[in-house]
């Protein structure tokens, strides 16, 4: 179970670094003109950034939950799972943010990908704290 | 207590040609018995055991357990009678991996009359302790040496005080200083509790530890004899 | 311990076998509960357009009938005109009840001027319109002043708490309407007298004007006498008025209801062959899971378990992998369709709308009960085998 937990979070890791990069508006050509006719990327993309942020440590987390054989290892590491979760829906919705409207493709992909990742990543985090509560520590050789 | 009536065991091998793995076998075991059957590999005794716990069907002949035909029985009767009257002691590895030790002491009663409870775990605590396991309780079989697995078997087949123990080679897979151990526990259960026990082996050494001794060739009773 | 018990034990047992069980039964619901809730709100989403639009028969100007449907259903912005005067021609038709005629607009695109850009924009005649001005009368009291706007459920202000931009007029957005789950929630409502302000003041204030060419309508709305025959009024119209077409709302989105059949008839193969292979491949794991195992139902057998408890407790490990694997198919395949429920209407350029909670309830419910049928259909002959094998041979090596 935990390692079916590990190989979900590293992929879920791979897909909140490399989707939003591609589904944010920049990436579309969209872009914000400033008054003395800068280009700027609009706030998607900043979450975009934020989101690898995110990636990086989940991506230890998954690693580490394949390799792990110390219940109180799993209960930190998914502890941990669990905020990166948290953290993953945030900036998209409250922290950052994307654009307003509903039509561009921040908000058709970036964001509801975010969501939902973030949403498994705290399901699987979960799942792995409530495994690890009858977990047998393996025979010495 | 278990009687065996000429019986007949033969396998279909296909295209029309068979083995005859016991031909024509009759044998009572009695009460209180220790009885240790032995012959060499492809002797029958297995399939005599098997034949006499009901877990193969004779070709032909006859299998009485206390008077009753155990092939006149329902599928259901024959299981409850199994599970109530008979403890079995297998050659391989026989506990179930996704319970721990407790659980799998207790899992005849599954099957068996409904106890309470409390009872069942009371009465599961008191075999393990008996056959010195009372520290692995909480621990899964893979955490547990072949001789200490040996043990919980021994415990499981005592759950639902049965009249008899068969055992199938209970020892081979086991050094011979945990076999010494084994054989020792299945005497003392036979002296202190006057159990029956009905074991096959293909070790002749260990006959001295029964009461009787039947031995085994080609599929026929060789020689019985008393110790 | 129950019966249930030792199968809930049973099950974490080989992680891999068990896996791909529940696996399969993850993506059996999960793809059936997408499938049904697309076509389900398309369908719905099609009946709750057709209801807001409250007209019998919408009269458009011959070869629009496509224009008008993108712009209904998909919020593609639409430009037709055809004389205002046939308001007139249709209400002396013997049958109309009510005539409404409307302007079909479209915001700039990307222009500096405005705020939002490539939106449809519906002026309507609050004299005569019985779609948007009964239910303005209803929420706020009165209906929209000059200036004042309705959005669909997309619609959100942009220049400051209230307002938008359009061809440099500052509109003030006074209510939203409920989704549809069509190009509508993308949709501005707006009074004839707003549009005309607008178009007069957009010369001077926008990147380009807003032309409305006069004495000219983009389509009108048509509600039927009690009794009248919506057919035969439209017979009347193709007759009495040259160049437009009349479309009996039955007859509404023809091509996108052509389109979901068409499209049905694609997911339900695609759905038989997965649940198919889907069952194929569990029975394999099954048969697998139980030759592998047969030693310990031999065991189980000779602790006195009959063969009916072997083959029930078989069973019940199947069932429980199958619920497990569809819940969690069906939980992730709500939460899906929920979050990407935008990106579904316009990748596959059909309206949606989200089912209520009851009926979304009864969906999932459907697609666990196939998730649990499917994975015991699979078990059923693997476990009926191996519960009648004599116990004997099933621990001989």
């Amino acid at each position: 179970m935990n390692k079916t937990m590990g190989i979900l979070m590293i992929v879920l890791a791979l897909v909140i670094a490399i989707v939003p990069i591609f589904t944010d508006c920049l990436a579309n050509g969209r872009s914000l003109t400033t008054a003395d006719g800068r280009s700027v990327p609009m706030k998607c993309h900043w979450t975009a950034i934020a989101e690898i942020g995110l990636a990086v440590p989940l991506l230890f987390v998954g690693v580490f939950n394949l390799t792990s054989k110390r219940k109180e290892t799993f209960r930190a590491l998914n502890l941990i799972g669990l905020a990166l979760g948290a953290l993953v829906i945030l900036f998209p919705t409250v922290l950052i943010g994307v654009c307003a409207n509903a039509a561009m493709p921040c908000n058709m992909i970036e964001k509801p990908a975010l969501i939902l990742s973030g949403i498994l990543v705290m399901g699987a985090s979960l799942v792995t704290l409530a495994g690890s509560r009858s977990f047998i520590e393996p025979v010495a050789a | 207590m278990i009687t065996l009536d000429q019986v007949t065991k033969t396998y279909p091998l296909g295209k029309g040609s068979s083995v005859t793995a016991v031909g024509g076998v009759s044998l009572e075991i009695n009460q209180g018995e220790f009885v240790l059957i032995v012959g060499r590999s492809g002797s029958g005794k297995t399939t005599l055991l098997n034949l006499a716990a009901g877990l193969t069907q004779p070709t032909s002949g006859k299998v009485l357990i206390d008077g009753t035909n155990l092939w006149d029985l329902t599928d259901q009767q024959q299981s409850f009678l199994r599970s109530q009257r008979i403890g079995f002691v297998f050659q391989f590895p026989s506990l179930l991996p996704t319970l721990t030790v407790l659980e799998n002491v207790i899992l005849p009663t599954v099957f068996g009359s409904k106890q309470e409870t409390v009872q069942v775990h009371e009465r599961a605590t008191e075999l393990l302790q008996k056959v010195g396991l009372m520290d692995k309780l909480a621990a899964y079989p893979r955490q547990l040496s072949a001789g200490q697995q040996q043990r919980v078997v021994i415990a499981r087949a005592l759950m639902n005080q049965p009249l008899m123990l068969l055992a199938d080679e209970p020892t081979s897979n086991l050094d011979e200083k945990t076999e010494l151990e084994i054989m020792g526990l299945f005497h003392d259960l036979h002296t202190s509790m006057g159990i029956t026990i009905v074991m096959v082996t293909h070790m002749r050494q260990l006959v001295s530890y029964g009461t009787r001794a039947v031995e085994m060739a080609n599929g026929q009773i060789a020689n019985g004899h008393a110790n | 311990m129950s019966a249930f018990q030792l199968a809930l034990k049973n099950i974490s047992g080989n992680a891999f076998r068990n896996g791909v069980v529940s696996l399969c039964a993850l993506l059996l619901s999960a793809f059936a509960l997408f499938t049904t809730l697309v076509i389900r709100g398309a369908e719905s989403s099609l009946r709750l357009t057709i209801d807001r639009l409250g007209a019998d028969i919408v009269v458009v100007p011959e070869g629009s009938e496509a224009k008008i449907e993108s712009a209904l259903l998909m919020g593609i912005p639409a430009r037709f005109w055809m004389p205002a005067d046939h308001v007139n021609k249709i209400a002396a038709i013997p049958g109309v009840g009510v005539v409404s005629p409307q302007l079909y607009l479209a915001t700039l695109t990307g222009a500096d001027c405005c705020s939002v850009s490539d939106m449809f924009m519906i002026a309507y005649d609050p004299a005569s319109d019985f779609t948007i001005q009964p239910w303005l009368e209803e929420e706020l009291g009165n209906g929209l002043r000059v200036g004042e706007v309705v959005g669909g459920s997309y619609i959100s202000a942009t220049e400051g708490e209230q307002n938008i931009k359009l061809y440099g007029y500052l509109v003030t957005l006074k209510e939203n309407l409920e989704p549809t789950g069509t190009g509508l929630d993308q949709t501005m409502f707006l009074t004839f007298d707003t549009a005309y302000d607008i178009a007069s003041k957009s010369e001077f204030q926008a990147e380009s004007p807003l032309i409305i060419p006069p004495d000219s309508i983009s389509a009108a709305l048509i509600k039927v006498k009690p009794g009248s025959d919506p057919q035969d009024v439209a017979l009347q119209i193709i007759q009495n008025v040259p160049g437009v077409t009349p479309i009996e709302s039955s007859d509404l989105f023809q091509s996108y209801r052509k389109q979901m059949t068409g499209l049905l008839k694609s997911i339900l193969v695609i759905l038989s062959v997965t649940w198919g292979l889907s069952v194929v491949l569990i029975g394999l794991v099954f048969s697998m899971a139980a030759n592998e195992r047969r030693k310990e139902l031999g065991v189980l057998r000779a602790l006195g378990a009959t063969r009916r408890f072997v083959f029930q407790s078989l069973l019940a490990e199947a069932s429980l992998l199958a619920f497990f694997g569809g819940i969690t198919g069906l939980a992730v395949a709500s939460m899906a369709i929920f979050l990407f429920r935008k990106l579904i209407m316009v990748s596959l350029e059909i309206p949606f709308l989200l089912p209520s909670p009851v009926s979304l309830l009864i969906q999932i419910g459907a697609g666990l009960l196939l998730a649990l049928f499917s994975v015991n259909l699979a078990a059923l002959f693997p476990a009926f085998k191996i519960s009648r094998q004599d116990p004997a041979v099933a621990m001989r090596e």
